[in-house]
């Protein structure tokens, strides 16, 4: 019953965990987002800038994917599926937190912290917060978990050639976003 | 992409973003998970689903049930009456007695004539002992715990089922606390388990209003992977108090499966002797 780690590299040679996880072992289910968490963990704190939401909107994604995980299509397409299921957690967190603002002005301490960090980088991260969710997803696998161009495109399920493409307009509005902060 | 600008370069990004992520505790939120997971049933795959199969694999499977059923239909029409089956008979204990000692309650057992393996323990605290009946040709299953007095089952609220609820340590009260829960419990009838007087209930999960009620069994050092005896599926529930409550979970995945498993289950109970028995 112990806990076995997955290898080196998780995004590859786990479609017989997931096949395992997906007829119910809770072994393999552990075993195979043991070594997803923390990414999960960072990409949802990264889009919403808020430690306690980024902790349920990835509770909520990883839930999500045990409960559903016997229609998983494609069990190669695991990686893919769950950083859908993450990103439409945090929409939801986003448009609850819209909501939230909408009826209570003064809900400071529910908003996103991205001020928090250095000067140095301060303008960089209130620009990050303008752009869209997307965006920041995709900026955030190619340049924070520094996946290459043909995992992000895994993750994202698209051609290398759309997540090349995808890449480059999120960078250009993230500095359009700087410019405009300036 | 590697491109830089001016104001942006990819060390600057890089620094930008590895702050905003700071401060996530995966660990944490690894064990939550866990913790929601052992209270939440997967969906089921729908039997037609044949997705991820291929166009190819699809014709194929189509083509090989055709004609399987033409086969089959073939022999049924032409074979012999079959030779009716002889009901499973209990079959007697053997002779070698095994002890194990690092069970809550120390004990030994004695296996059925004919039946291999042994009970087999998970956990590194207080275990769980198991056995299943594939060496005498059952799909059955028979688990042997501590009660912890918990019992997961179908919340009222997300947020609630994610605890287990506490039902009762004590055998009668147990079979009470999940049957509220919204097991599928018969009635409460006296037994015995080994040389321990006990109490037994039939289990038929089709009975309940929650159609998997799972046993909570905690301190077992099995970290996420805890073990929990799940009512899911027919069986019977014997409870005795050797000092701590344990339990005794019969299973198999259908009744008729049950009906072929529990005589040969009910001699290994019966080859179990307590210390702390009378």
């Amino acid at each position: 019953m112990q806990l076995t780690a997955t290898a080196a590299h998780p995004e590859q040679g786990d479609a017989a965990v997931v096949t395992r996880a997906a007829s119910g072992d809770r072994n393999a289910f552990a075993a195979l987002i043991a070594t997803r968490t923390d990414r999960a963990l960072r990409t949802a704190r990264a889009i919403l800038g808020n430690d306690a939401e980024a902790h349920d909107a990835a509770q909520e994604a990883l839930v999500a994917a045990w409960v559903n995980l016997p229609r998983l299509r494609d069990p190669s397409r695991f990686d893919a599926w769950l950083n859908r299921l993450l990103v439409n957690e945090c929409r939801e967190v986003l448009r609850r937190r819209k909501r939230s603002r909408e009826i209570q002005a003064e809900a400071d301490s529910v908003m996103g912290d991205f001020s928090r960090g250095s000067v140095e980088t301060a303008s960089v991260r209130a620009a990050f917060a303008r752009i869209t969710v997307d965006e920041r997803t995709i900026l955030l696998l190619h340049h924070l978990h520094g996946l290459p161009l043909e995992q992000v495109a895994r993750h994202l399920d698209v051609p290398v050639g759309t997540a090349k493409s995808r890449l480059w307009h999120a960078r250009r509005s993230l500095e359009r976003a700087l410019e405009a902060e300036a | 992409m590697t491109t830089n600008s001016s104001r942006l370069s990819d060390d600057l990004l890089r620094r930008a973003l590895t702050e905003l992520a700071a401060g996530a505790d995966g660990d944490m939120l690894l064990t939550d998970v866990m913790r929601t997971v052992d209270a939440r049933p997967q969906v089921a795959r729908r039997p037609w689903d044949t997705r991820g199969w291929g166009r190819t694999v699809v014709l194929v499977a189509a083509a090989t049930l055709l004609v399987a059923a033409t086969i089959g239909a073939t022999v049924v029409l032409t074979r012999p009456q079959p030779t009716p089956q002889p009901t499973r008979t209990p079959l007697p204990l053997s002779t070698e007695v095994i002890r194990v000692p690092d069970f809550v309650v120390p004990f030994t057992y004695r296996l059925p004539v004919g039946m291999g393996g042994q009970l087999e323990p998970f956990g590194s605290e207080e275990k769980v002992f198991t056995i299943d009946g594939h060496t005498v040709g059952s799909s059955g299953t028979l688990e042997l715990f501590p009660v912890s007095g918990m019992a997961h089952a179908c919340g009222a609220s997300s947020d609630h089922s994610l605890r287990p609820s506490i039902i009762s340590g004590v055998p009668t009260a147990l079979l009470d606390g999940l049957r509220s829960a919204g097991a599928g419990i018969g009635p409460a009838t006296t037994a015995t388990l080994g040389n321990l007087p006990a109490v037994a209930a039939d289990v038929d999960p089709s009975l309940g209003r929650c159609p998997r009620v799972t046993l909570h069994i905690g301190g077992l050092g099995l970290s996420y992977a805890k073990y929990e005896p799940a009512l899911d599926v027919p069986g019977r529930m014997v409870l005795a108090q050797p000092g701590r409550t344990i339990g005794v979970w019969i299973s198999a995945p259908t009744a008729k499966a049950l009906a072929n498993w529990l005589p040969i289950a009910q001699t290994l109970i019966d080859g179990l002797s307590f210390d702390s028995g009378p």
